[in-house]
């Protein structure tokens, strides 16, 4: 028996009408009980509530669902909606079809005109980033994703547009942007409240900039004011600074990306924490495109905490989606034919101080205490100045819980530092006595005060939140001079710093980041263009205090960013880690001081 | 082979690998390819007691069990359960928690374990 459609064997019967406000952006669906139930069934974002007329957002996505929807139910159309869905849904399958082929290289992307031409997987990624619209770049760490971000803005279409970066990184963007397109007027934001960027120095007129350059601190005050500008583009760099949707970054970000034509995010480590991170940096550039955050964590994610967080439970098909849909494009070294020598690996167990973790325990017992519910609030809680955006909210909100987890992960883990400072700095030397010099990261002050009396006679030098830019440059320019042979740096100040790869070719991790993506940053200080060696970076651990928690943190930590941005990597790798690595080290220095 | 030397042999085996993994399920198919490609007879969740199928079982009474969650108190007691079956001579503990790997000790009831921490972060 062969199969007939409705079409053919009834006639065509309308269930409602179907309008589209060009002024509110929105469909307009009006129908009867009975369809309205399977209508609010398929479409889960129309409001449960409205009765009669559904409102429902005007995405290329959402048009071709219609589309799909009134086969089974026909309405009425308006000659606009008629139109606007035509429109919109083939929008949606040329964007499907142009994302396969640009992925699969059936086509080629279109040539940009810069003044250093761009590589072809650069082109790939201008071609997707216009077709999409929006779109996360998550490319391996130094396979210039800046030069991308360039090519999109070299559009008319594109401009005005704005760069939202990293604090330490305005001005490496304003000379990538001279470099590729020296004809673009570029304007870094000075301050954090608004002024006319019309007007010059001395009050001379001026035209507006092509690309206006801010940092994330600054983009509060002006998220009014560049919305009304009206920016046609706007680039998130280091976009894994999105990913708490309560701060306030992250609502002008929002913001200002609202009315934008093309939205761009770039980072190699798009997450620090758990995978339902994404869901906040993708919404974004791309927004409802993961559903809602209720839907996501449902679809999506197992185990939510307390503070709403939770991992993605198939990290590799939720990476699949995002690629196939076009939402995020990452490349790896090796897929672009751009190898570096290895990175390599080595994790290294130290000694502890025991003492200096005692020196805490009856403090740390009493946090500890307090947040199982099992004792009174402790009398001081400390504010110091290294708690995270997170706990200076917590304390304006004045969770006492949070604010004692903060504070007991902050002692125990600068303890945990402490008890190993004096033979981390001790593997320091014997690294820097074999000719090396050393990027050192590490988190707390204290530490760093122990390493730098220790290492005193190899004149180590800082970069991290303690000194000015001034200094910092200064502790820079004297390490890859070879004045310095060790390079102190805090682990969160690193990201997109670019140079010491042609100084340095080892990292010591001398104390744990809770993220994981923190120290892909650190070694990618190291690990990237220019680099002539094989990169080795130890990771020194002790067995007690906090590092073997934060190591299982870590552990999973990376599961969920690397499940998602490399879905089809080998499920087991050899590792390169030379197990005998650090003795042979010894072995040398012993021989060298032998006579 | 004794039964200790294949419990270090896969030691090493595991030990120099880094495994992708969402779910212990994914993790256990991917120790069970490396362990029938390195020449080892594997069977499967065989049924020990009652209570207990550990993961792996290989030659000469060698056990693997694997494990990404749960709690120290639960692995200690599972694996003393393991050792005292007369039919187990070694067992390796695979873990990829730091926090459970430093505390199981070397041997239960005479029986040697070998830990093996698996790379997460660090490898």
């Amino acid at each position: 028996m062969a199969w007939a459609t409705d079409a053919e064997t009834m006639p065509l019967k309308s269930f409602g009408k179907i309008d589209f406000n060009a002024t509110s952006g929105c469909w307009q669906i009006e129908c009867g009980a009975d369809v309205s139930l399977r209508f609010k069934r398929v479409f889960a974002r129309v409001s449960t509530s409205s009765y009669g007329v559904h409102s429902l957002g005007d995405t290329a996505d959402s048009a071709r669902d219609l589309e799909w929807f009134l086969l089974r139910y026909p309405m009425d159309l308006t000659p606009l909606a008629k139109r606007h869905m035509r429109a919109r849904a083939n929008e949606h399958r040329a964007q499907a079809s142009l994302v396969e082929r640009l992925l699969s290289g059936q086509l080629r992307p279109k040539p940009v005109h810069l003044a250093i031409p761009l590589r072809d997987y650069q082109l790939t990624a201008v071609t997707m980033a216009r077709a999409v619209k929006g779109l996360l770049l998550a490319d391996e760490m130094g396979l210039g994703k800046t030069a991308v971000g360039v090519g999109l803005l070299s559009y008319p279409d594109a401009r005005p547009g704005l760069v939202v970066t990293l604090t330490h990184l305005p001005s490496q963007w304003r000379d990538e942007l001279a470099k590729f397109a020296p004809e673009l007027k570029v304007h870094i934001l000075t301050k954090g409240s608004p002024y006319d960027l019309t007007v010059g120095k001395k009050g001379v007129a001026e035209p507006m900039p092509d690309v206006i350059i801010s940092n994330y601190q600054k983009l509060a005050g002006w998220a009014e004011t560049l919305r009304a500008i009206g920016m046609r583009t706007v680039i998130f760099d280091e976009a894994q600074e999105l990913r708490r949707r309560e701060s306030q970054k992250y609502a002008a970000a929002k913001h200002v990306a609202g009315d934008a034509t093309y939205r761009l995010q770039l980072s190699g480590t798009p997450i620090y924490n758990q995978g339902d991170e994404f869901h906040s940096v993708i919404d974004v550039v791309r927004p409802d495109a993961l559903g809602s955050r209720v839907e996501f964590l449902r679809e999506r994610c197992r185990d939510p905490n307390v503070n709403g967080n939770a991992m993605i439970r198939d990290p590799q098909a939720f990476g699949e989606y995002l690629r196939e849909h076009g939402l995020m494009l990452r490349r790896t070294r090796s897929e672009v034919g751009r190898e570096l020598p290895a990175l390599t690996r080595v994790p290294h167990r130290v000694d502890a101080d025991l003492e200096a973790l005692h020196q805490v325990s009856a403090s740390c017992r009493e946090l500890a205490m307090y947040i199982v519910g099992q004792g009174k609030k402790p009398e001081h809680l400390l504010h110091p100045a290294d708690y995270d955006a997170d706990a200076q909210r917590a304390k304006r909100n004045h969770d006492a819980h949070f604010l004692a987890s903060q504070e007991l992960s902050w002692r125990l883990r600068q303890a945990t530092g402490l008890a190993k400072a004096p033979f981390v700095a001790d593997f320091v030397r014997l690294l820097v006595e074999q000719d090396e010099r050393v990027v050192l990261y590490g988190w707390h002050r204290e530490v760093y005060r122990v390493w730098m009396e220790r290492l005193q006679p190899v004149q180590p030098v800082m970069y991290t939140g303690s000194e000015s830019p001034r200094d910092k440059d200064q502790a820079k320019a004297d390490f890859v001079s070879g004045k310095s042979r060790v390079l102190v740096m805090s682990l969160r100040s690193g990201a997109g710093l670019d140079g010491l790869q042609h100084a340095c070719r080892t990292v010591v991790n001398g104390e744990l980041d809770w993220s994981y993506g923190v120290h892909e940053q650190g070694e990618c200080r190291v690990y990237r263009d220019g680099q002539p060696d094989p990169v080795f970076s130890y990771y020194l651990t002790a067995d007690t205090g906090s590092d073997p928690v934060v190591m299982d943190a870590l552990g999973l930590k990376r599961g969920q960013l690397e499940g998602v941005r490399d879905p089809d990597a080998a499920l087991v790798q050899k590792l390169q880690s030379e197990p005998d690595r650090v003795k042979r080290l010894a072995a040398a220095y012993l021989a060298q001081h032998a006579s | 082979m004794t039964p200790l030397q294949r419990a270090d042999a896969v030691s090493a085996l595991l030990s120099e690998r880094r495994f992708l993994w969402s779910s212990e399920a994914m993790l256990q198919r991917g120790i069970y390819g490396v362990l029938v490609e390195a020449g080892h007879i594997v069977q499967r969740e065989k049924r020990l007691s009652r209570k207990d199928r550990p993961d792996f079982m290989l030659e000469g009474g060698v056990y693997v069990e694997v494990k990404v969650d749960g709690s120290l108190t639960n692995v200690m007691r599972q694996l003393s359960r393991y050792a005292e079956q007369p039919s187990v001579s070694a067992i390796v503990f695979v873990t990829t928690r730091a926090t459970q790997a430093s505390r199981v000790p070397s041997e239960f009831c005479g029986k040697p374990v070998r830990v093996v921490l698996l790379a997460g972060a660090l490898g």
